[in-house]
């Protein structure tokens, strides 16, 4: 994923404090000793919209391309997880892939 | 784990060929091998995996064997060749085909039952043949195989697979603990964890479902909560799962269970690739647990249609298609970076995938990205300026400072120097048509729309300062900066800087003061002062105002704290006594030289600073004793280096009677036993002066010691030749060099080679020297003005045009048109033969030649560095033939 809205899971007109809350949040679940890499995108979409002006710069100049991941956070955004269906379980206990 | 035991000898029962009729023929020389099939040909195939082979060769082996012990391993042979075939054939999915196979193993008779045998027939059902394999004498007595045989089982009793119950005893542990494996599957999937942990606790530990234990509890490790901002499992979380799915074999029954769940740890990223091999059942499970909507799925299968890199135009036509869910807004502003790299091209095709017509503001920003993507600054501004106007344009009646649209302008036009840092580097340019006017001008602009960004206002204070010629935009951009953030530490440091640049010494030490009220610990301030009290004093020693240069130094005095600073303070105040002629001055000057043991490094730092002074250095060496001073060691050398390389890195020069006075004992120095490394940063410093005599002294003693070491032969050579033009360099001393170029590669020196290749490839300015009369920088001047007289204006011409020709193939475009930017006599004279031949032929001319060249490897490689681009006249007309889409 290339979007640093996408990755921080902003909107795309949130403010200063609603960025830096989300990165708190993200760094709670990614921090630089558990997960560098994980921290690593964190912080790089941060840097990217942190500030008013920032934000503007990125739409103005950021030239990277969307990715499939980027499609597919946008328009349909992962969810809380569910347990499966009893029948997945059958189907896999059966042998089925 | 099951192992075949010995066979007591027997007669062969029939072997079943059912699948003969699906294997092709064997090849002739498949049969030519059989014929030679020897025991030790089969076992090799089996063990190699080629089970087909094997099954053959034992075949014939046994056809042919007599009876006996021999038969016997032939038998046992053949066995492990169905097996093996079988096993391949199940991994494919194949049962009913692998089936044949373990029934062909099971008819060669007195074989135990294979639990793999067992559970291929589970696969296709066939329970009633399973039943009677669980009294095999032999399974009983493998209890790894028979416990491996009830696992599947068991997995095939939760899957509802009929007859299994009915086929068990009533007390059997398949039977018994179903229930509470049900119950403890119905209680993960409906999240009942509490209900799910006491199912578990109620499966024995040797319970056929004991793999299932391990699946459930590893799954249910998997909470929302445990999740990180990309949707990926915590690395704790996954690690322990992870290890409860390692305690699965892979032959379990429940193994399809397990990679399931492990697929469900991976992250995104991982994941994407694995997806396409899922099926239905593992893809189901992986996207419920994480928390895939069903039209995320949806739109993955889509995507997957489109390859694994999908082509920018079918990824748009995509975007396009589901504009709804993506946002019109977004697949606009992303959809346009799928246009690059070339946008001309992707603008077709826009609407062909499904786009509205591009709005003009869209080719504008289209043209400024393309632009970035070349090192052509002026390109750059050129078209953010466009941009910038547009936008301007189209925000009448005005634009309101510190608004989006306003900072959109004024980023827009900051960008040159985002990228280019033209304005760090360059000195002022009086030039507005210049680049770094321009770029500076767009600057200024930029804070009329957003005035609050103080970093512009700083890097313009800077880039006025430089040089000290511009100070009036210095003091302006300062004033407005000023005005705003008063007591801001940057904004008083570039106060400070622009008055020790105006000479305004007491205004920089009250500024000083007032940034060391808030920062006491600002050391750079006090240095960047204590320097600023120093030049004071000298520029009064240099007119003979010893007086006023005391009252200076006091005041440096006050705010030095380095032992650097007070030495220069020290060797300053001895310089201003002496000119007062006060004794003292002498003896201080003497006691410093001797600290510093009266060799290279004292007489350095004294010459230094009695030339920043207005003293002829020679006379004050004379004067303090030291005009000849003992042979230098080791330890002085250094020191003297370490001083020259300080002094260098200010930007300043090292003056030239440093190496007059000094060169003589220096070269001396050059036998003294240095490592490799201290000789080979004594050239690098060297090659910052003037002094190539000393440099080629200490490369020759390098290359005594080190011979042919590649990067002394480079200082050696271009020490030797420094001011030769490289046709005049005689042939075996460029041959000499690139044997070292090819030493340098064979040694992987890649940064050795590129600066080697450099000089072998033509003149650089300094090296060349600037051109003479436009070309005539590497002829002699007799003979050019013998030519002159011979020729007419026409030939001169023409012999400009080649000459012309020759330096543009040599620097490449960029490096020419550097060329022609230049300050100075050398752009000077670039600039008086553009005018002569005419602007618009000589962009003919490079853009020709720049189309047969490969500018690679040339001293002015056109990617990646600095390049001023084409001249205002040229941009402009560029601009004025642009054709917007």
């Amino acid at each position: 994923m290339t979007d640093p809205f996408l990755i921080l899971g902003v909107p795309f007109d949130a403010d200063d404090a609603a960025i830096e809350a989300a990165y708190l949040a993200g760094l709670r679940r990614a921090s630089p000793e558990r997960d560098p890499a994980g921290f690593e995108a964190l912080r790089g979409a941060y840097e990217k919209i942190r500030t008013r002006r920032d934000r503007l710069a990125y739409a103005l100049f950021d030239q990277t391309p969307p990715t499939t991941a980027d499609i597919l956070a946008k328009a349909a955004p992962l969810g809380e997880p569910r347990r499966p269906k009893r029948a997945t379980l059958t189907a896999l206990a059966r042998g089925e892939v | 784990m099951y192992t075949a035991r010995p066979a007591t000898p027997s007669v062969l029962p029939p072997i079943r060929f059912d699948m003969a009729k699906k294997q092709k023929r064997p090849s002739v020389k498949a049969r030519q091998q059989t014929c030679a099939v020897t025991p030790e040909s089969a076992r090799a195939d089996l063990d190699s995996g080629r089970f087909r082979e094997a099954m053959a060769g034992y075949k014939e082996l046994l056809k042919n064997a007599p009876t006996g012990e021999d038969r016997d391993g032939l038998r046992i042979g053949l066995a492990d060749a169905y097996e093996g075939r079988a096993r391949q054939l199940g991994a494919k999915g194949m049962h009913k085909e692998a089936l044949v196979m373990w029934e062909n193993r099971a008819a060669l008779g007195a074989l135990p039952v294979h639990p793999d045998h067992a559970v291929c027939l589970l696969r296709l059902g066939r329970v009633a043949q399973v039943m009677p394999m669980l009294n095999d004498v032999y399974l009983k007595a493998d209890p790894e195989s028979r416990a491996l045989l009830l696992g599947h089982l068991a997995a095939q009793m939760l899957a509802g697979t009929a007859g299994i119950a009915e086929a068990l005893p009533a007390d059997d542990p398949i039977r018994v603990q179903a229930t509470v494996a049900e119950e403890a599957l119905d209680a993960y999937c409906v999240g009942n964890d509490q209900a799910l942990a006491q199912a578990l606790k109620a499966i024995p530990f040797r319970s056929p479902y004991r793999d299932l234990v391990q699946i459930l509890k590893a799954l249910s490790r998997l909470d929302p909560a445990a999740r990180d901002h990309r949707g990926d499992w915590t690395e704790e979380v996954r690690n322990e799962a992870a290890k409860l799915l390692d305690r699965v074999e892979d032959n379990s029954g429940f193994a399809r269970l397990r990679d399931a769940a492990r697929l469900a740890l991976l992250s995104e990223n991982e994941l994407a690739p694995k997806l396409r091999d899922m099926g239905t059942a593992t893809r189901d499970l992986v996207f419920s647990l994480r928390g895939w909507p069903a039209e995320r799925a949806i739109l993955w299968n889509e995507l997957q249609t489109l390859g694994n890199a999908p082509q920018p135009k079918e990824l748009l036509r995509l975007m396009f298609r589901h504009r709804r869910a993506l946002g019109d807004a977004w697949v606009h502003e992303r959809g346009l970076r799928l246009l690059l790299p070339k946008p001309q091209t992707g603008a077709k095709w826009w609407i062909e995938a499904g786009g509205k017509p591009l709005r003009k503001i869209d080719g504008y920003l289209l043209d400024a990205w393309e632009s970035e993507a070349e090192s052509d600054p002026w390109k750059v501004v050129t078209y953010w300026q466009d941009y910038a106007d547009l936008m301007a344009d189209a925000a009448e009646p005005r634009v309101e400072p510190g608004s989006d649209a306003a900072l959109r302008i004024a980023l827009v036009l900051r960008r040159p120097e985002t990228l280019f840092k033209i304005l760090e580097r360059m000195e002022p340019d009086p030039d507005p048509e210049s680049l770094p006017g321009t770029i500076a001008a767009d600057l200024e602009s930029s804070l009329e729309h957003d005035p609050d960004d103080r970093s512009t206002y700083l890097a313009l204070i800077a880039y006025y300062l430089r040089g000290g010629k511009a100070l009036k935009g210095a003091r302006n951009i300062l004033k407005r900066a000023q005005e705003r953030w008063p007591t801001d530490k940057a904004v008083l440091t570039a106060a400070m800087d622009t008055a020790i640049a105006s000479g305004a010494f007491n205004k920089a030490a009250t500024i000083a003061a007032d940034i060391l009220a808030v920062d006491p610990i600002n050391s750079g301030v006090r240095e960047r002062l204590v320097e600023a009290h120093l030049a004071h004093a000298r520029k009064n020693l240099r007119v003979k105002r010893a007086d006023l240069a005391m009252r200076a130094l006091a005041l440096a005095e006050k705010w030095s704290r380095t032992e650097r600073t007070r030495e220069r303070l020290e060797l300053v105040r001895g310089l201003a006594e002496l000119l007062a002629f006060d004794p003292q001055g002498e003896g201080r000057l003497q006691a410093l030289a001797e600290s510093l043991g009266n060799g290279l490094a004292a007489r350095l730092i004294l010459l230094l600073e009695a030339g920043a002074c207005g003293i002829p250095g020679a006379r004050l060496l004379k004067q303090l004793g030291l005009a000849k001073a003992s042979t230098p060691d080791a330890a002085d050398l250094r020191a003297f280096f370490a001083r020259v390389r300080a002094h260098l890195d200010t930007g300043a020069k090292l003056p030239s009677e440093v190496g007059r006075e000094l060169k003589g004992p220096l070269k001396q120095t050059a036998r003294l036993k240095l490592d490799q490394g201290e000789m080979e940063s004594i050239c690098e410093t060297l090659r910052r002066t003037d002094m190539h005599d000393v440099r080629l002294a200490f490369a020759e003693a390098a290359l005594k010691r080190w011979r042919g070491e590649p990067v002394f032969e480079l200082h050696a050579f271009e020490a030797r030749h420094r001011g030769v033009v490289p046709w005049n360099i005689p042939m075996h001393e460029t041959l000499r060099l690139e044997q070292a170029l090819e030493r340098a590669r064979d040694n992987g020196d890649s940064r050795l080679v590129h600066r080697i290749i450099e000089v072998l490839s033509g003149p650089s300015l300094p090296f060349g020297g600037p051109p003479r009369g436009g070309f005539g920088g590497g002829f002699n001047e007799d003979e050019w003005d013998d030519e002159d007289d011979d020729i007419d204006d026409g030939d001169m011409a023409q012999r400009s045009i080649s000459l012309l020709a020759d330096m543009i193939r040599t620097l490449g475009p960029s490096g020419f048109r550097a060329l022609l930017q230049m300050p100075g006599p050398v752009g000077e004279s670039m600039r008086a033969i553009e005018r002569d031949l005419g602007k618009e032929a000589l962009d003919l001319l490079i853009n020709a030649l720049a189309a047969d060249m490969n500018t690679k490897g040339l001293p002015f490689p056109d990617s990646g560095d600095f390049n001023p681009g084409p001249s205002p006249s040229t941009r402009k007309r560029n601009r004025a033939k642009r054709k917007r889409r």
